[in-house]
């Protein structure tokens, strides 16, 4: 089983749905709940905008930092 | 103008610079009605990223001027690749937000 509740491949979004599909995934998540995003690139944009939308409601931890493949494990408070 | 290069049929890298920025708020003061929504939210959203990482598709339906400089749609494309010097987020910032006010009555 995996540890997390949800999994987001963020390349097989078009551009303007991935930023959408990753928060509507986060807001489904129960409190320790958490989700996955593996992506192609840094998600530092990601970041800044959760940090605006949901300061201090989250934690935010690299299990793969690239050079090709970045993986955010991503904990609901 | 914005350097578009088609790496395959997934995978867009994208360059702009200082010029394209200019462009982009040439476009927006021109028609500011038509791109109200866009002016708003890239003068009120940029400095959460701190204004070099923003991204025009955090929010929806905010990427026309960009998608217009680049003269395709990256919605075709899965993934692409953005390079653009400081310059061009904060040249950006700078026309949005003489064009804010404007904006803010065009769609009150």
């Amino acid at each position: 089983m995996s540890e997390y509740t949800a999994i987001v491949k963020v390349p097989e979004y078009p551009p303007h749905l991935k930023h959408k599909t990753i928060f509507e995934t986060f807001n489904k998540l129960n409190p320790s709940e958490t989700m996955l995003i593996v992506n192609d690139h840094d998600p530092i944009p990601l970041r800044f905008q959760f940090d605006s939308m949901h300061e201090g409601k989250y934690t935010w931890e690299y299990i793969e930092q690239g050079p090709d493949t970045f993986q955010v494990k991503i904990e609901k408070l | 103008m914005a350097k578009v290069n088609v790496i395959d049929d997934k995978t867009l890298k994208i360059e702009l610079s200082l010029e394209d920025a200019v462009s982009m708020v040439q476009q927006a003061a021109g028609e500011v009605d038509k791109f109200a929504s866009e002016i708003i939210t890239i003068f009120e959203k940029m400095p959460t990223f701190n204004f070099t990482h923003y991204c025009f598709y955090a929010f929806e339906d905010t990427a026309k001027l960009f998608e217009n400089v680049l003269g395709i749609d990256p919605k075709q494309y899965k993934t692409f690749s953005l390079d653009a010097p400081d310059a061009f987020f904060y040249s950006l910032y700078g026309g949005m937000a003489s064009l804010y006010d404007e904006a803010k009555k065009s769609v009150s």
